[in-house]
């Protein structure tokens, strides 16, 4: 060997010293059978916690006599005799660490090293220590065990109802019942009464007619789980479903087979989901084998950028990790950095150039595209700048090491735990996992709560249950609790129930159910704080409670009907009066107890009140149990809700026909009386007409006194006129005469006809009206004549009395005003009512109090208004306003 | 030639009034209680016009009425009603009556009423 090519050697030897020994990846070199350290670098120094002067140069298993008793001395004697590499991926090794001894994981490479006779001279060890990603992986494996669990539980949750059903009878399994999810399930077609071969005829050759058999012939349950089922449903899919299905034989009296209970549900959406699941599972795990065995021990891409020549050289491996072909030996710079992404790439050069001034190593990681399928792999990249004696970088050697499955590890980690924390976060209800205790005899005796989410203490008033059982928390707990979620346990039928602990003071709705893959003691509860509806719900029943007592104690009949009048509830007295039932009274059914002359009449006035939101009035007669019709008040008041809407009506119904007869008996009266008078009336005004005939020539006192005699009979008569109106409002036949006539006119007239009764009064018009009215004059007339005569009646001072008349939109309105002695307000309402009199006034005024009610019922039937507006002294003035 | 009048109305204090006015102003006047013989009465005593109550026994100053415009031989006898029904006005339309006094009446109105009507 010449000078320089042995001067080269030592300068490449050199080289690689001190590139191994730079390494961040442990290596060391032990020589012969006693495992003599030889080489080791600062990364397996740090690695070990030793400093190269403790170890160099002795035995491996006397530096570290903890490894000696584990796998370690076998594996490297293995190596050392036979020559054969060894690889290990993540193998735990307990080293003695930090003052402790700690459970560490390695990927790492006995390579053996040969003389030049072939003989193993020594093993050349590298490791990676990879102890962070596996506990981070074995972290997500419990997470996603719990996971599994967790969308187990929920999954049964959410499908206990019972899908699909039939019943087969005999034993050639005739389907007699066949719920809508079955006929729905197997295509909607006729198969009720047909076998099920007739059914079904795909059926045959898919097994189940074996098992039916079977079932039907020893009476023994049979259980399918996610079976693949083909049905023929005539839209030309032949994809099986997976069902979960139950084959129950049901006996008949004498214990003989009748025939087949079918409980099944489709599971094939969660089947499917699974084989998805499976599928991309089985695909990650090849390819994660595949790139197993594509990297080499360390999975450790060496490289070496020279800085003059801009020439790569790669390892293998690193060849292997960009997607290139593993024995390429041309790599250039081009190929090297194209791959990497260029955000990454920009911040990678960065640090690159930073070591480069500084001397020191650097570490950057990256993303590369790699070249052969595209995928995006994190690199962790780690060099160093050499330079030649003037202090200029000649070469940048490194390492690649592919951490991308680390970084997956990583982030899978953080997000399954957000998950698992939002899913019980955001639950609005509580939900625990307890596990039942039980004794020997299988009698439930407590439990323990395993998990909680945060509303569990709003909704049980229990803070912090987890590790606690339900007796350590609530010693007085009821023993039925622990009864029913034991019986869930152990029989694994899920509860829904309401009930109420005196312990806690609240009632709960609950849902409990078994966690089927946890053994048989493990118990969901979902549950619900329902103490306030309880109360709300006992208050209106207790508050309703009494009002039906009431509502049936009290004389009147009573009923309640939503807001568009559909009665839905009637008192005792409403049947015990109509003798019909509830059934027979629903919704429009009180139609039956009106009088077929009024009934037409009654739907249609109450479908307008109805709808008006005002409390109502109406008189009309209601059959009797023994059919006679009597009459009734009817009061009806809204009820309405916090938005102003009408949620129901309660109405009664007063008997008024005992004050109806008498009325009408008191109207006839009236009606025959006044018309008996006038007769006698008639006779008695003509004499004294004959009378005043005689006199007027002659005697001037006689005259006078028989003139008095006249007025009087006059003032009679318009009493007993009045009268007689007014029974024949009430039977409703006061007869109206309709004509347009000058309105104005009829005033005038009207006016000037109250004038000369009148010398202390001055009547005044203010304003006309031009335009001629719809109506009878001769009863308008009245109106006014009553309007003007009480004005002049309660004026005795004398004044002026205005008439004012305006025309407005669509209406004209009149109003008549005194001076006089006026009335209080509250006599306001009542003036127009019947026979109503302002006591005040009866000393002192003349009257029977029925001529303001003939006015407004005459100014009502001509769809007009009246009223009136008073202070006592001041005088009053009355309105009325009629349609154009 | 005097005028004859027949009344009919079923109170007798009501029928001399009458006849007390009607004499003083040359009217020849009989008086009856009860329409039901209407048609007899009219030919006996060829009235020139007739004053009919409503409220007559028996069959009722309407029906009367009715009878007297159905025959041809009464048809054209002027009927006035008499009544203190205060829908007189409309009844004496209906009845095709020739006019109407509405009890109590007074002596002027009564007066013109017939003398106006008797044709």
């Amino acid at each position: 060997m010449d000078k320089l090519s042995s001067q080269k050697i030592e300068k490449s030897e050199a080289q690689l010293r001190s590139f191994i020994f730079q390494a961040p990846v442990a290596i060391s070199v032990i020589i012969g059978p006693g495992f003599i350290i030889e080489i080791v670098n600062k990364k397996q120094l740090e690695l070990w916690q030793k400093e190269e002067a403790e170890i160099l140069h002795k035995p491996l298993f006397t530096v570290f006599p903890e490894v000696k008793s584990q796998e370690f001395e076998r594996l490297l004697t293995e190596v050392y005799v036979t020559g054969v590499p060894f690889t290990g991926k993540e193998i735990a090794a307990q080293l003695f660490r930090n003052g402790n001894f700690e459970t560490a994981y390695f990927d790492f490479n006995y390579q053996p090293m040969l003389n030049e006779r072939g003989e193993v001279e020594g093993i050349i060890v590298t490791s990676y220590e990879v102890t962070q990603s596996v506990v981070a992986r074995e972290i997500i494996e419990a997470n996603d065990k719990r996971l599994g669990q967790e969308r187990k539980s929920l999954h049964d949750f959410f499908t206990q109802a019972p899908a699909v059903l039939a019943i087969l009878k005999g034993p050639e399994h005739v389907f007699e019942f066949a719920n809508p999810a079955y006929l729905e399930l197997t295509g909607n077609r006729d198969i009720i009464n047909k076998t099920l071969l007739e059914a079904l005829p795909e059926i045959a050759g898919q097994g189940f007619i074996e098992l039916l058999d079977n079932v039907y012939k020893t009476g023994q349950t049979f259980t399918g789980k996610e079976t693949p089922v083909v049905f023929a449903k005539g839209n030309g899919k032949t994809d099986p479903v997976f069902m979960n299905f139950t084959y129950q034989a049901f006996a008949n009296d004498e214990g003989d087979t009748e025939g087949i209970l079918v409980f099944a549900y489709d599971v094939s959406e969660q089947v499917n989901a699974r084989k998805r699941i499976e599928e991309s599972e089985t695909a990650m795990r090849k390819m994660t084998s595949y790139l197993k065995l594509s990297t080499d021990s360390a999975n450790v891409g060496t490289w070496s950028l020279n800085m003059q020549t801009h020439k790569v050289e790669w390892s293998a491996l690193h060849n292997k990790m960009w997607g290139y072909d593993e024995h390429r030996t041309e790599i250039d710079y081009e190929d090297w950095h194209k791959l990497i992404l260029p955000v990454d790439k920009e911040k990678a050069f960065e640090k690159v150039a930073e070591a480069k001034v500084n001397h020191t190593p650097y570490q950057a990681d990256y993303y590369i595209k790699r070249a052969n399928d595209g995928e995006l792999r994190c690199i962790r990249s780690i060099g160093k700048y050499h330079y030649n004696a003037e202090g200029v970088a000649e070469t940048l050697t490194g390492i690649s090491i592919d951490i991308t499955d680390q970084k997956k590890a990583d982030l899978q980690l953080k997000a399954s735990e957000e998950k698992y924390s939002e899913l019980f976060k955001r639950m609005d209800q509580g939900f625990s996992i307890i596990e039942i205790m039980f004794d020997s005899a299988n009698k439930p005796l407590n439990y323990l709560f395993i998990e909680a989410n945060p509303m569990f203490e709003k909704h049980s008033g229990i803070a912090n249950p987890v590790g606690k059982t339900i007796r350590e928390l609530v010693p007085g707990i009821e023993e039925r609790w622990i009864q029913i979620y034991g019986k869930v346990a152990l029989t694994g039928e899920a509860n829904h129930f309401i009930d109420h602990s005196e312990e806690l003071n609240r009632w709960f709705e609950v849902y409990a159910f078994r966690l089927q893959d946890q053994g048989n003691n493990k118990v969901a509860v979902l549950f619900s704080d329902i103490t306030e509806q309880r109360k709300i719900e006992e208050s209106i029943k207790e508050s309703e409670e009494q009002f039906r007592t009431f509502a049936n104690s009290i004389q009147n009949l009573a009923w309640i009907a939503n807001g568009e009048g559909w009665i839905y509830w009637y008192n005792q007295r409403w049947y015990d009066y109509t003798g019909l039932t509830f059934e027979e009274m629903q919704g429009w059914g009180r139609k039956k107890v009106h009088h077929p002359d009024h009934v037409e009449n009654i739907v249609a006035l109450s479908k307008d009140l109805w709808k008006k939101d005002e409390a109502f009035e109406l008189t009309f007669p209601l059959r009797r149990h023994d059919g006679e019709y009597r009459w009734f008040l009817t009061h009806a008041y809204p009820v309405k809700d916090a938005n102003g809407n009408i949620e129901r009506w309660i109405g009664t119904n007063t008997d008024i026909q005992e004050q109806k007869t008498k009325e009408e008996q008191k109207d006839e009266f009236i009606s025959i009386a006044s018309h008996e008078m006038k007769t006698p009336l008639t006779t008695a005004k003509g004499y004294l007409e004959l009378l005043l005939l005689l006199l007027s020539e002659g005697n001037q006192t006689a005259f006078l006194y028989a003139n008095k005699a006249n007025q009087a009979v006059e003032r009679l008569n318009s009493l007993v006129t009045e009268l007689l109106d007014v029974s024949k409002i009430q039977n409703g036949k006061l007869d109206y005469n309709i004509s347009m006539f000058n309105f104005n006119e009829m005033v005038d007239e009207a006016i000037e006809n109250i004038q000369l009764t009148t010398k202390n009064h001055s009547l005044q018009k203010i304003g006309s009206s031009v335009s001629p009215i719809k109506g009878d004059k001769h009863r308008l007339q009245q109106v006014m004549i009553n309007l003007l005569s009480n004005a002049v009646k309660y004026s005795p001072e004398g004044e002026k009395i205005i008439v004012n008349m305006e025309e407005q939109i669509g209406n004209i309105q009149v109003s008549v005003q005194d001076s006089g002695v006026g009335m209080s307000s509250r006599h306001l309402d009542k003036i127009f009512d019947r026979y109503y009199r302002v006591q005040e006034h009866a000393v002192h005024f003349q009257g029977l109090g029925i001529g303001l009610h003939i006015a407004k019922t005459i100014i009502q039937r001509h769809e007009g208004k009246m009223w009136a507006e008073s202070e006592t002294g001041k005088g009053s003035i009355f309105y009325f306003t009629l349609p154009l | 030639m005097k005028k004859k009048i027949l009344i009919y109305d079923d109170d007798k204090e009501i029928l001399l009034l009458c006849k007390a006015i009607l004499s003083r102003y040359d009217f020849v006047v009989e008086t009856l209680s009860k329409c039901d013989s209407i048609l007899s009465d009219i030919k006996t005593f060829k009235p020139d016009v007739i004053l009919m109550d409503l409220w007559i026994p028996q069959i009722g100053g309407e029906k009367a009425i009715e009878i007297i415009k159905q025959h041809e031989s009464t048809r054209q006898i002027p009927v006035i009603i008499f009544s203190a029904n205060a829908d007189i006005k409309d009844i004496s339309k209906k009845v095709n009556a020739i006019g109407y006094i509405e009890k109590p009446f007074t002596v002027s109105t009564f007066i013109e009423t017939i003398q106006n009507n008797v044709g």
